[in-house]
């Protein structure tokens, strides 16, 4: 046991920066979390319909691929004038 | 169909005299904004008045001051859905197509400030890789977000009114709202609403993070007088709310002149609507008091000049102009006509309204320029050139044609008798 | 040994690899995991890390006479445009000597001048300013695309193939070391050189730009990754005040200078650790421009 806790000492000092986690991964946790809950309460709250369900989550990939779309869209048309 | 439903159609069936050339006007404009536009593309941002030290301008403002505007459209419906402020439901849907519009003229004008946009995609490409590090693509990504659940919050609701349009017309305008409506039945209406409720949970924290985000673009660069701090969130954010509530108190007022929906949108509304833009440029003019004395008591020199610019130097005119006429004065009038009973005027209001809107547009200049300019060395100038104030110009341009398309397809007022209780 | 069983030793193992993913993960800077992008799709543009290394500029303040020859020799070597605008990746002030070096921090020195035709001038010295490349860049973590980078040598770079032009990079830099390319940039075969009037050609060592990317000092990558130790602009300054070396190298100039002189640098509690720092013996230059 004695050995287990100085290895795992020795691999948790060995982190050369003291930056730990990426920063951005927080903001992206802050900014999904109400995602998450929102997804969890379509699908496990009352009244619930399948229909809706699906009739949401199909909007919402709907939206997604237009505006990720719309990126690769304007990226192409301002390249026609470069 | 109700009376309430005949009126709340009635932009969807006639069409005033005046349509045409409104939406030639704005449309000739909007094309002058392309063409300005297509000048730039083909031979560069040189064209602009930027320079190294002035990196960005009146683009970069014009992206905040639209990402401000968009959050009108959650606020109010948030309040409707959440609080239970019933009396302000007929404004819900016409401030969250603001919202869509205007997210809709932020990403442009993101894309047109870039040097390359042809290569935005690589945003997307490199993703993964640069979104630990990088305030852009946080922004991006809230945005995004904010977009994505705001259309969704929008079109749920708006099913059982589209139905409804659906039914009163023949030939094409009926297909086009039948394909709008998929899987539509009678009675989804209950789901959709406490889903609607869970969405208006969900849409406020993540509005709260897209201009902390934006405001992170600037405040978290510690070389940048007057961008660098802790209170950007919250400051950004006032001025965004404000600015969102003012335009849809603008929005309210026209067309309820236009399509006569005096009972549709009561005076109490717009009360409402006042008492809190009242509230919320006090709260702006607090935080710019407590700013400007941060900078100035024993401020760093770069705070302090930049301070100085803005109070007595270059850029004072435009600062306290903005400042008195633009906030201090609406907000004056506007906390008067809270305390004061009886009837409000709802065209002094949405002046006001109007005022504080341009107000902001300016502020948000105000916040970008001087820092750079006089915020490091060498000193510098800027001055827009006129293909970035056509530009912008076209930009709103866009903006109202955007809307005022969208007001002649779908309904912006709840069909639905608002509740009172 | 023996009183650990199998299964201990499998769940320890476990318990280790999961440890040191996390450590790994989240031990990873913010500049590992961001760079590897950047370095990947740039290869071909830049030749390959120096191994081991840590560059660093030291510039003698009191030496430099402001005479603008490792300027104008940058721009010939990394073929900085002249049109349609003229772009230049050193920036050269003229300070009054009253000025104490130290009060260049964070204060715009309003009275500075980077548009002087003549020098050295009674009563003045000169600060040239580059790219610092460094050890913590602020610009790095800012781009967007990964298109700016520092690489293992601690050279900053720009990959132009990723850049967007979005101008965050030149947003975060405190030193304004970055310039944008705000039209097509002119490359003829050959200029005039402004220091001697010979001709000389566009290197072909250095990548062209493009309109809309950013670009800077690279401390010559080009010539210090492959065999000449030597930035250009180090190289040309008649009065030696420049200075270029390793620093994990304990016999290069700018270590043994660092040992002996007293340095600064620009804005160190921004906490960005540039790797142009700053001395000066306190002599002014002699008048027939001799070297010290």
């Amino acid at each position: 046991m004695g050995r287990l806790l100085a290895l795992l000492t020795y691999v948790a000092s060995s982190q050369s920066r003291p930056s730990g986690m990426p920063l951005g991964l927080i903001v992206l946790v802050v900014i999904l979390s109400p995602v998450i809950v929102l997804l969890l309460a379509t699908l496990l709250g009352k009244p619930r319909s399948m229909k809706v369900t699906g009739l949401f989550l199909a909007w919402l990939a709907l939206v997604f691929c237009v505006f990720v779309g719309a990126v690769y869209g304007l990226s192409f048309i301002t390249g026609l004038f470069i | 169909m109700t009376e309430r439903q005949e009126k709340i159609m009635r932009p969807l069936r006639t069409t005033s005299r005046e349509f045409w050339p409104f939406v030639l006007a704005l449309a000739l404009i909007t094309v002058a904004f392309i063409y300005a536009y297509t000048i730039q593309l083909s031979q560069g941002l040189g064209v602009t008045g930027l320079n190294d030290i002035t990196i960005w301008g009146v683009y970069i403002v014009n992206f905040i001051f639209f990402i401000g505007l968009s959050h009108a459209g959650i606020a109010i419906s948030a309040a409707v859905r959440i609080m239970s402020l019933h009396r302000y439901a007929p404004i819900a849907r016409m401030a969250e197509i603001l919202t869509l519009a205007s997210l809709m003229m932020a990403g442009l004008s993101i894309v047109i400030d870039l040097g390359r946009p042809d290569r935005a995609y690589l945003m997307v490409v490199n993703y993964a890789a640069r979104i630990g590090a990088s305030p852009l693509l946080w922004d991006i990504t809230a945005v995004g977000t904010y977009l994505i659940l705001s259309t969704t919050y929008l079109y749920l609701p708006m099913r059982e009114d589209l139905a409804v349009c659906r039914d009163s017309f023949t030939g094409w305008r009926r297909r086009m709202y039948e394909i709008t409506l998929p899987g539509y039945e009678k009675g989804e209406e209950k789901v959709i609403k406490r889903l609607a409720w869970w969405m208006a949970v969900t849409i406020l924290p993540v509005m709260v993070m897209v201009h902390t985000t934006v405001s992170w673009i600037f405040s978290l660069l510690s070389n940048r007088p007057l961008w660098f701090g802790a209170a950007a969130g919250p400051y950004f954010i006032a001025a965004a709310v404000a600015s969102g509530i003012a335009s849809v108190v603008v929005i309210a007022a026209i067309v309820r002149k236009l399509f006569n929906w005096e009972d549709l949108l009561p005076p109490e509304i717009f009360r409402g609507l006042g008492n809190f833009l009242a509230v919320i440029t006090l709260i702006y003019l607090y935080l710019m008091l407590v700013e400007q004395f941060t900078a100035r008591y024993a401020g760093p020199a770069g705070e302090f000049f930049v301070s100085e610019a803005w109070l007595f130097g270059s850029y004072a005119t435009v600062f306290w102009t903005l400042t008195t006429i633009g906030l201090i004065l609406p907000c004056v009038y506007l906390l008067v006509q809270a305390f004061r009973p009886g009837k409000i005027n709802i065209t002094w209001t949405s002046v006001f309204s109007t005022v504080i809107v341009i107000a902001m547009w300016f502020k948000r200049y105000i916040i970008i320029v001087p820092t750079l300019t006089v915020g490091g060395s060498p000193l510098q100038t800027y001055t827009p050139s006129w293909i970035e104030l056509t530009i912008i110009g076209g930009s709103l341009a866009a903006l109202a044609l955007i809307y005022t398309i969208l007001l002649k397809l779908i309904p912006i007022i709840e069909m639905e008798e608002p509740h009172h209780g | 040994m023996s009183k650990i069983n199998r299964r201990d030793f499998v769940k320890a193992l476990a318990a280790v690899g999961v440890v040191a993913t996390l450590g790994k993960v989240s031990g990873k800077s913010i500049k590992d995991v961001t760079s590897e992008v950047s370095k990947k799709s740039a290869k071909g543009l830049y030749p390959e890390a120096t191994q081991g290394a840590r560059y660093a500029m030291m510039i003698d303040s009191g030496a430099c006479i402001g005479c603008r020859t490792c300027l104008h020799a940058c721009k010939l070597e990394n073929n900085v445009p002249d049109e349609p605008s003229n772009m230049e990746w050193i920036d050269l002030f003229e300070m009054e000597n009253t000025r104490p070096v130290s009060e260049v921090h964070g204060m715009p020195p309003t009275d500075s001048s980077v548009d002087y035709t003549e020098s050295p001038k009674e009563g003045h010295w000169y600060l040239s300013f580059n790219c610092f490349h460094c050890d913590n860049p602020p610009c790095t973590k800012v781009c967007p695309t990964g298109a700016t980078y520092q690489d293992e040598d601690g050279l900053v770079l720009v990959n132009y193939d990723l850049c967007i032009g979005c101008r965050y990079c030149m947003a975060a830099c405190p030193y304004n070391a970055r310039t944008f390319n705000w039209w097509d940039p002119v490359n003829p075969p050959s200029r005039v050189s402004p220091i001697d009037g010979e001709e000389v050609p566009l290197n072909p060592k250095v990548p062209l730009r493009t309109r809309g990317v950013v670009e800077k000092c690279t401390f010559c990558v080009h010539r210090i990754r492959d065999g000449n130790p030597t930035p250009r602009c180090v190289e040309v300054c008649p009065v030696n005040a420049r200075h270029f070396g390793d620093l994990n190298n304990p016999e290069s100039e700018v270590s043994r200078l660092l040992k002996t002189v007293r340095t600064h640098r620009i804005k160190e509690e921004l906490n960005t650790q540039p790797m142009l720092y700053y001395f000066t013996r306190g002599v002014k230059w002699k008048d027939d421009g001799e070297k010290i």
